[in-house]
C-alpha cells in the first residue's frame, strides 16, 4: 500500500478534476488512508488463477438493431435533450472559450 | 371497514386499497389527498421534489375512469397498481420533472425522458407523488450525505433512516406515500428498510432495467420496491421487472408471478421442504445482542414452520467491504466523469471564467459533496496506472470468490438468512466523521450485491428502544420466488 499523503491526494484529485480545499486534503489523507488500510486485507486473499468478475451478468450482452431513433422534440421542434444544457447556442452546447 | 375508519388509517396492502376502490368506500383522489395532507404536516425531509398538481390530476383521472371506463371495478390484471400513490427515489428520471440524485450538481436537471422502471409503474396505474430524498448519487448508509439535507428517521428523530434510499424508507414508514422505489448498490434498499421497519426487495441484478437510473456502480446498481408488506414488494417488483432493449444488462428471463407466490405462501404458511442456510461468518462479534437474538428467533420460527436449518460458510465475507470499496468507487469515478457541466447540470459562474478545460471541470465539479469526492478520489486511485492490478483487478478476483462461496452454499440450502446490519438505526452524526465505520454498516448486505443475488429485508422485531430489526434473506440468482416465499414466512412469523 502506498503512503497516503498530501501529495498523493493532490495528484489523484487533479486526475479526477477535483479542486480540494486545504481542510479537505487533510481529511482525505486521514479517511482515505484508513480505508486503504482496510482494503489492504485483499492482499491476503488467495486469488491465483481466478478470473476477475467485472460484470454483473454472465455471457455476452445483447445488441439491438442499429436503427436511428429520433430524440423527442419540444413544441418548437428542438430536441428535448437540449433543454437540460447549461447554455445553448445555434442548437448546440455552448462552452466557454478556452483557447 | 367503515368509510370513516378507512380514511383515518392507512391500509396495509394494495389489495385492501383496491377492495375499498371497488366498494366505493375510497377513491384514488381521496387517497392521494390523504397522502398530501400527511406530506404537508411532515418534517422528515423525505422528498426533494413534489409532484402535487400532476398527482392530483392523475388521481382525478383514475377516479373518473374507475366509474366511467371500468364500471367501478379496479382493472387489477391490466393495472395492478391502479391508483396507488408512490414515491420515486430521486435517482430515476421522469420526463419534465427535476431529478437531482441528491446532488447540488444536478439541482436544476430536468430530464427529457423517463426511466423504464417508472414508465412501467405508471403504466400499471401508480401515481407518483414526488421524488424522494437520498444520499448524493446513492453514496451513503445514513442519508446524511444529501445536498438537500438529511432525512429524519420515521419514529426516532435523533436517528438516521439508513441510506442511501433513506427518503424512501421514511416516506413509506411515515405514510408519506403508500410505497416507494429504492435503489441498491451495496445495501441501499435493504438497510433503510431495516432501519425504518419496512420491507425492501433488491431483485437479481438484471431483473429491473437500469435505463433512466443515474448510475453509481453499473455492475451492482439495481432498482427495487420498498413497502409495508412482502406481498406488495412482490407485486411492485414484478411490475418493474423484465427485459428492456434500452438496458443491455437487463435479463430476458421470463418474470414469474411473484405476487401469486406471496399470496400462496400467505394462504398456506408452511416452510416444509425449505432449507434455510445460516452462514457462520454473519454471526460475528460486534453484532448488537438484540439484533442477534431477533435473527435467531426468526430462524427458530422457520424451523417451527417446517424448514430445515443448514449451517453454511461464506468464507470470503471478511473481504466484502474492502472489495466493494474498490469496485463500486472505481465504477463511480468513471460514471461520474459525465458530470462535466457541458450537457446538463449546474455550471457555476466561476466555471465560465475558467482559462483551460481542466480548470473549467474543476469549478463545475466543486458542486460534488465531500463523500462523493472521497469516492471519486478512491476510485481514480484504484484505477490509476501502477495500482490497477493490486486494487481493481484483485478486487474483481475476490468478488468472483465471494460469488463462488454463494454458489457452493446454495448447493445445500435454498435461502440464506442473516441480520441486515450489525445494529439498529444509529444516531445522526454518530458515524459521519468516520467513513470506514460507516462503510462497515453494510458488511452483510454487500456480498449479495457483489454476486448479483436477489435479497430482502423483512422487519421481524424491535429493540428495547423501539427501533426496528430487519431479517436479511438472500436467494440464488433469479430465485425471487423462493426469496418471496421465505420472506412471507418470516413476516407471518413476525406478526404472530
Amino acid at each position: 500500500m502506498p503512503e497516503v499523503n498530501e501529495a498523493l491526494i493532490r495528484k489523484v484529485a487533479d486526475l479526477a478534476r477535483l479542486e480540494l480545499k486545504e481542510s479537505e486534503i487533510q481529511e482525505y489523507v486521514k479517511s482515505i488512508g484508513d480505508i486503504l488500510k482496510h482494503v489492504d486485507q485483499l492482499s491476503s486473499a488467495t486469488v491465483e488463477g481466478v478470473e476477475p468478475m467485472i460484470h454483473g451478468v454472465d455471457g455476452t450482452l445483447r445488441l439491438r438493431p442499429d436503427e436511428i431513433i429520433a430524440f423527442p422534440t419540444d413544441e418548437q421542434g428542438k430536441p428535448k435533450v437540449m433543454q437540460s444544457a447549461p447554455e445553448v447556442m445555434y442548437d448546440g452546447y455552448k462552452v466557454p472559450q478556452i483557447l | 371497514m367503515s368509510p370513516t375508519n378507512f380514511m383515518s388509517t392507512f391500509s396495509k396492502t394494495i389489495r385492501e386499497i383496491h377492495d375499498a376502490y371497488d366498494s366505493g368506500q375510497l377513491t384514488p383522489s381521496q387517497l392521494t389527498q390523504r397522502y398530501w395532507d400527511q406530506i404537508q404536516k411532515s418534517k422528515h425531509n423525505a422528498y426533494i421534489t413534489l409532484c402535487q398538481e400532476r398527482s392530483i390530476a392523475q388521481a382525478a383521472a383514475f377516479t373518473q375512469d374507475l366509474k366511467s371506463k371500468y364500471g367501478g371495478k379496479v382493472p387489477r390484471t391490466q393495472m395492478p397498481l391502479f391508483g396507488i400513490p408512490m414515491g420515486i427515489k430521486d435517482v430515476q428520471t421522469m420526463d419534465g420533472i427535476r431529478t437531482t440524485a441528491g446532488s447540488k450538481m444536478l439541482e436544476n436537471y430536468i430530464p427529457p425522458y423517463t426511466a423504464t422502471s417508472v414508465i412501467r409503474l405508471e403504466a400499471a396505474g401508480a401515481i407518483a407523488l414526488g421524488k424522494l430524498n437520498m444520499d448524493e448519487f446513492a453514496m451513503g448508509s445514513s442519508n446524511e450525505n444529501s445536498a438537500f439535507g438529511p432525512v429524519i428517521h420515521p419514529t426516532h428523530a435523533d436517528r438516521v433512516p439508513g441510506g442511501s434510499s433513506g427518503g424512501s424508507g421514511t416516506a413509506v414508514a411515515a405514510d408519506l406515500c403508500f410505497a416507494a422505489t429504492g435503489t441498491d448498490t451495496g445495501g441501499s434498499i435493504r438497510l433503510p428498510a431495516s432501519f425504518c421497519g419496512i420491507v425492501g426487495l433488491k431483485p437479481t441484478y438484471g431483473r429491473v432495467s437500469r435505463y433512466g437510473l443515474i448510475a453509481f456502480a453499473s455492475s451492482l446498481d439495481q432498482i427495487g420496491p420498498m413497502t409495508k408488506t412482502v406481498e406488495d414488494s412482490a407485486l411492485i417488483a414484478q411490475v418493474m421487472a423484465g427485459e428492456d432493449p434500452y438496458d443491455a444488462t437487463s435479463s430476458d428471463r421470463p418474470v414469474e408471478n411473484w405476487y401469486q407466490t406471496a399470496l400462496t405462501a400467505q394462504q398456506a404458511p408452511s416452510a416444509k421442504g425449505l432449507r434455510i442456510g445460516v452462514p457462520k461468518e454473519y454471526f460475528i462479534d460486534g453484532i448488537d445482542p438484540e439484533v442477534r437474538q431477533a435473527v435467531e428467533a426468526a430462524i427458530e420460527k422457520f424451523k417451527s414452520q417446517g424448514a430445515s436449518i443448514v449451517p453454511v460458510s461464506l468464507p470470503h465475507t471478511e473481504y466484502a467491504v474492502a472489495t466493494y470499496y474498490v469496485i463500486a468507487v472505481s465504477e463511480a469515478s468513471s460514471n461520474l466523469s459525465r458530470m462535466d457541466g457541458v450537457r446538463f447540470g449546474v455550471r457555476p459562474k466561476e466555471a465560465t471564467e475558467a482559462s483551460n478545460p481542466a480548470d473549467f471541470y474543476k469549478k463545475v465539479r466543486a458542486n460534488f459533496g465531500p463523500e462523493v469526492k472521497r469516492r471519486i478520489i478512491l476510485g481514480t486511485f484504484a484505477l490509476s496506472s501502477g495500482y490497477y492490478d493490486a486494487y481493481y483487478r484483485r478486487a474483481g478476483q475476490v468478488r468472483r470468490l465471494m460469488r463462488n462461496d454463494f454458489e457452493a452454499a446454495f448447493k445445500t440450502c435454498d435461502v440464506i438468512v442473516s441480520p441486515v446490519s450489525p445494529t439498529t438505526a444509529f444516531k445522526m452524526g454518530e458515524k459521519s466523521k468516520n467513513p470506514l465505520q460507516m462503510y462497515l454498516t453494510d458488511i452483510f448486505t454487500i456480498p449479495a450485491s457483489m454476486a448479483g443475488l436477489p435479497a430482502m429485508s423483512v422487519p421481524v422485531a424491535r429493540d428495547r428502544e423501539g427501533l426496528s430489526i430487519g431479517l436479511h434473506l438472500i436467494a440464488p440468482r433469479f430465485a425471487e420466488e423462493t426469496l418471496i416465499r421465505a420472506a412471507v414466512l418470516a413476516e407471518t412469523g413476525a406478526n404472530s
